[in-house]
């Protein structure tokens, strides 16, 4: 039984294929069309799915779609009701938006799918109906069904689906093993922790959907001193986990912008334009931002343990890519265990969905799985893989010489070129689903190296000087590099195992033993902290002290693993430096194509792609 | 042709009831009060509304 799951027309626009309850490909349509955050219909993403599968469309028995259109719509409306007068403008806009495409969604979904038919629609095995999920209920589903618990509480929020903005809801087994969703209540529009957290981002002059990450790498810098202004003036939490926000000082329901004056005028200055310096004072309010969202978190997270009583929690929503958020949930409880979406956000919706239409609307069970901690995400290695012929191609194409190596020489050579300091971009099997790079679509480098982090930012990425960098270590190492560790009723590792974190969800403490003193007096002011060495892994400590951190086990890896331990053979080292292999601006790398035109823009030093090995003459 | 009448019927009585002002409206919640909600009974799965 073949489900195709779409998310489409908002942004992040993805499918995902799940075939007897197993999640066989998802991926996101910008790495296909090369356009960041790309919301078009996802043909290119779907084609890619039905392709690693080797089916085509006339195999897929249920279509199943992110989120209902029409009670979108409805939300709207009644916004632009309520809101009346004020918004025609915004509201005719978005009516036209609607009345060109969204409001047809079950149609274009039939059309769309029609086109890619080999028979022209005649052999179609699916009838023609779209299964269409609430925005949360496929977030949710994304979340619990490929997570390792069998009973878990059900956190999702992000910005706005139709109504909700987040949503509680407990997962656990039927009397006959299907997994269930039970929803229990929710936060609706416009109370939103995601609106919030993506006006203060445009307020720093960063993009809304996109820039979210750098205001979240740029709160270590400053203090959090607007935090109670803040709780004070813009969002109201209450004693029972819920929120509100004082609608007077945002414009998101009336126009395009997300705030006007009032809003600028509380925190006594105007909003930073894009490109303009980073003061002090965008790192205070950066930092009070985040204290606030964790604050308001940490609020959802108790109710969530309240309402539901059990000890582990799955989180899912384009929040819970606040990896900052989730490291302190993990650590302060009270669940036990906290799993984490990979592809949290929007992209996710698709593949949730797919799973809601399998274990809901047709009873399936969950696939058998290798181990009692496995997911199954698959690593999130669920988009295209290339072969060797046709990175080989990639590199003729392009003048470069190569050499064909097999796994372990591979290794050897990367491990070598790593330790010399140079910079690797690293192209191997499946591309990841989610935004995060795990050894698929990667750029790695020499951690122990101060001048790394400069290095990748602004000779790689062409990207803010000021953003983190994320280590990837040996899973069976973690602890030693790193405070991450689970609880005594831990599934996914207990006091002294470490802690799973295989799709770098989670912040931690570098451990105490690893950090390095900054002697008084010598820390510089502002952004310029990101060059003080803090730990024996510098490039990828951020300034608190904190890192990012991916965890690689042999069984989800072994090729990446294998590099991490000959690295740590040489070094004594066992974490890499782990980058997503792009620059400012772009999707992350899809084919061996995309990857020798981002290695030839940049100063990546050598590329591993596949089993080929090509390198740029020394630095 | 039929399904697309269905969608168009649907809108306009959807903008008529919201006109009506017979549903819920957004920034109606006192600030001190909780905002959590009861999670509205699902619609049809085949429905996009």
């Amino acid at each position: 039984m073949r489900i195709l799951g779409i998310s489409a027309l908002f942004h992040d626009s993805a499918a995902a294929l799940v075939v007897d309850g197993d999640v066989r490909a998802a991926a996101q349509q910008e790495r296909f069309s090369r356009v960041k955050n790309d919301a078009s219909f996802p043909l290119a993403a779907i084609e890619s799915c039905l392709a690693v599968d080797g089916s085509s469309i006339d195999d897929v028995d249920h279509v199943a779609y992110f989120e209902k259109p029409h009670l979108k719509l409805e939300r709207i409306l009644a916004n632009a009701r309520a809101c009346y007068p004020r918004g025609q403008r915004t509201f005719v806009a978005a009516m036209r938006r609607w009345a060109g495409v969204k409001a047809w969604t079950p149609s274009l979904v039939r059309q769309a799918l029609v086109g890619l038919s080999p028979t022209g629609g005649r052999d179609l095995r699916w009838d023609g109906r779209t299964y269409f999920a609430r925005h949360h209920a496929s977030h949710a589903a994304s979340a619990f069904f490929p997570s390792p618990f069998e009973d878990a509480a059900v956190l999702t929020v992000d910005g706005v689906g139709e109504w909700a903005t987040a949503s509680l809801a407990v997962g656990s087994l039927d009397d006959r093993g299907v997994p269930r969703l039970g929803f229990l209540e929710e936060i609706r529009y416009p109370n939103s922790l995601g609106l919030l957290y993506s006006a203060f981002t445009r307020y720093l002059g960063f993009e809304v959907n996109e820039g979210e990450y750098k205001m979240m790498g740029l709160a270590p810098y400053g203090e959090p001193r607007f935090a109670s202004l803040i709780r004070d003036r813009f969002i109201a939490l209450h004693g029972d986990g819920s929120f509100a926000l004082d609608l007077g000082l945002f414009t998101f329901q009336t126009d395009e912008e997300m705030f006007g004056a009032a809003f600028e005028e509380v925190l006594g200055q105007p909003m930073r334009q894009p490109e303009a310096e980073i003061t002090e004072f965008h790192m205070d309010v950066a930092a009070s931002v985040q204290a606030v969202t964790e604050q308001a978190v940490e609020g959802l997270v108790r109710r969530a343990h309240e309402r539901t009583g059990r000890r582990h929690l799955c989180l899912a929503g384009g929040v819970a890519l606040n990896c900052v958020a989730n490291g302190r949930i993990l650590r302060s409880g009270p669940f036990d265990d906290v799993w984490v979406q990979p592809a949290a956000g929007d992209a996710g919706g698709a593949l949730g969905a797919a799973l809601l239409c399998w274990h809901h609307q047709l009873g399936g069970r969950r696939p058998r799985r290798g181990h009692g901690r496995q997911d199954g995400m698959h690593g999130a290695r669920l988009g295209p893989a290339f072969d060797d012929d046709r990175c080989a191609d990639a590199l003729r194409e392009a003048g470069l010489a190569y050499e064909k190596l097999d796994p372990p020489a591979l290794v050897d050579s990367v491990a070598d070129l790593l330790c010399q300091g140079h910079v690797v971009g690293w192209f191997q099997g499946r591309m990841e689903f989610g935004p995060r790079a795990l050894g698929g679509r990667s750029i790695l480098a020499d951690p122990r190296s101060s001048e790394m982090q400069r290095v990748v930012n602004l000779r790689v990425k062409f990207r803010e000087s000021f953003r983190p960098l994320a280590p990837s270590v040996l899973r069976e190492r973690v602890e030693e590099w790193f405070e991450l560790a689970g609880r005594e009723g831990s599934i996914l590792g207990g006091p002294g195992e470490g802690y799973d974190s295989p799709y770098m969800l989670l912040v931690a403490p570098v451990a105490t033993g690893r950090r390095r003193q900054v002697l008084p007096g010598t820390e510089p002011a502002g952004l310029a902290r990101i060059h003080v060495p803090r730990s024996e892994v510098p490039a990828c400590t951020h300034v608190d002290g904190s890192a990012r951190v991916q965890t690689v086990a042999a069984d989800d890896d072994p090729l990446y693993h294998a590099l991490l331990s000959a690295f740590a053979e040489r070094t004594g080292v066992p974490v890499l430096l782990n980058t997503s292999f792009n620059v400012r601006g772009e999707p992350i790398v899809c084919t061996p194509e995309d990857a020798v035109g981002c290695f030839l823009a940049t100063e990546i030093d050598a590329l591993a792609l596949g089993g080929l090995l090509a390198r740029k003459p020394a630095r | 042709m039929t399904r697309i009448r269905s969608t168009l019927a649907r809108l306009a009585f959807t903008a008529l009831f919201h006109v009506l002002g017979r549903t819920r409206r957004p920034g109606a919640v006192p600030a001190t009060a909780s905002t959590w909600r009861e999670v509205p009974p699902e619609t049809g799965p085949f429905e996009a509304y």
